[in-house]
């Protein structure tokens, strides 16, 4: 058996539960086609919440914040994997966008020390993203880092659900690269093909 | 911890599929260890709108389920981030019983493990006894020995649980409790093995 994971288009959330994934080409689903009431029910709950509408290019979402953080997403490779985007993006004379504020939180002190010993610290800098100490920060905002209501985030940690990032706050879930992508484009975007598509 | 026998009382009606954790108690209440007082954050963002005034509409607002101690809930209920406070904080209102079609596993050992009865019953159970508790009559009796729950208008609905669980219980047993029974064991194996494998002591 050979299984091609360079085939898998980048996954993005649209809903309040990490399994509500579409692919970042795809679009967002109709909460009429599943097939239990209570997902139907939760889905439409969700697309209110998210203030998306069923059919729309999940690309479309424009987004205000972006977190690149969380003991889940936020370890030396993370790091690497989000600055490579980053630096090729500032290669290309492309910055964090004007309307986002982004942020990159360490998983840990080490990663932290790490990351700054192989300079990514400067790269993230440079392009614009706040270098934060590490912490839990706005996985579950319980310190002033958090979502105001509507904000929509790119965030690389693993809780989507209603409230998480801040009240009301709209979490949309991504790997380290694609957060770092969403915050140079100001959207969500696919990180192998965001450089060309928004130039 | 507390035994669960019995619990006659108000049930009332949260028809929400895939409650989170986050939902049952927001991390802004999580800087604490302490079981009590966290009834204030049960449910914060159903309860309190932006500036913190009741929502009232919210069932657990309205003055007939405001003493509720049973919760119907939709499927899943307790998924999400590993909290203790849930349970804590659904007990600390006076919820002692929570009962959906299925239950997050690490919310249901915590249950377990804090005296709250977790009551899995199937779909159309359910639906009717959400139906019964959207009434005018709410009250329900839960009869853990029993393994009923006999709704407002006295439909009997059985439900299965793991006997050892069961035992725990209706004994009041946590996993600590559980092994302080063993003590006496516990403390002669102690003594034998200070003698035999005297460098193991600190």
């Amino acid at each position: 058996m050979v299984i091609d994971g360079a085939a898998l288009v980048p996954m993005v959330t649209w809903g309040t539960s990490p399994e509500d994934v579409i692919p970042v080409t795809g679009n967002v689903p109709d909460p009429e086609s599943f097939a239990t009431p209570d997902k139907r029910a939760a889905a439409h709950r969700a697309l209110d919440y998210m203030g998306l509408t069923a059919g729309q290019p999940i690309s479309d979402a424009k987004i205000d914040r972006v977190f690149i953080g969380s003991c889940t997403n936020s370890r030396i490779e993370d790091m690497r994997a989000a600055a490579a985007v980053v630096q090729d993006a500032f290669l290309h004379g492309r910055l964090v966008a004007p309307h986002v504020k982004a942020m990159v939180v360490p998983g840990s002190g080490l990663v932290k020390e790490q990351a700054e010993a192989e300079g990514l610290d400067a790269i993230f800098k440079a392009a614009g993203f706040d270098w934060r100490e590490p912490g839990c920060s706005m996985c579950l905002a319980m310190n002033p880092d958090k979502l105001a209501p509507q904000e929509r985030c790119a965030s690389t940690s693993n809780r989507n659900f209603e409230g998480r990032q801040g009240r009301a706050g709209r979490t949309h879930l991504v790997s380290p690269a694609m957060a770092a992508a969403a915050a140079i484009a100001g959207r969500l975007t696919d990180v192998r093909t965001f450089l060309e598509e928004t130039a | 911890m507390k035994a669960f026998t019995r619990l006659d009382g108000c049930a009332a009606p949260l028809e929400l599929a895939n409650i989170d954790t986050d939902q049952i108690i927001p991390k802004q209440f999580l800087k604490t260890v302490e079981r009590e007082g966290l009834a204030k954050g049960l449910f914060y963002d159903f309860r309190f709108d932006g500036e913190g005034n009741e929502i009232s509409d919210f069932v657990l607002n309205r003055p007939e389920y405001k003493n509720a101690s049973v919760l119907i809930a939709g499927d899943n209920f307790g998924c999400g981030s590993s909290r203790e406070h849930a349970p804590w904080a659904l007990m600390d209102f006076g919820i002692m019983c929570v009962i959906s079609t299925s239950f997050a596993d690490i919310f249901n050992n915590n249950c377990y493990n804090n005296g709250l009865l977790p009551v899995v019953v199937t779909p159309d159970e359910l639906a009717a006894l959400m139906d019964e508790a959207k009434g005018g009559n709410h009250m329900v009796s839960v009869d853990l020995d029993a393994q009923t729950v006999v709704s407002p208008s006295g439909k009997v609905i059985r439900f299965d649980i793991d006997p050892v669980r069961k035992e725990k219980m209706l004994k009041g047993l946590d996993a600590i409790g559980e092994t302080l029974q063993h003590g006496g064991d516990i403390d002669a194996f102690e003594s034998k093995r200070a003698i035999s494998q005297p460098w193991l002591e600190a």
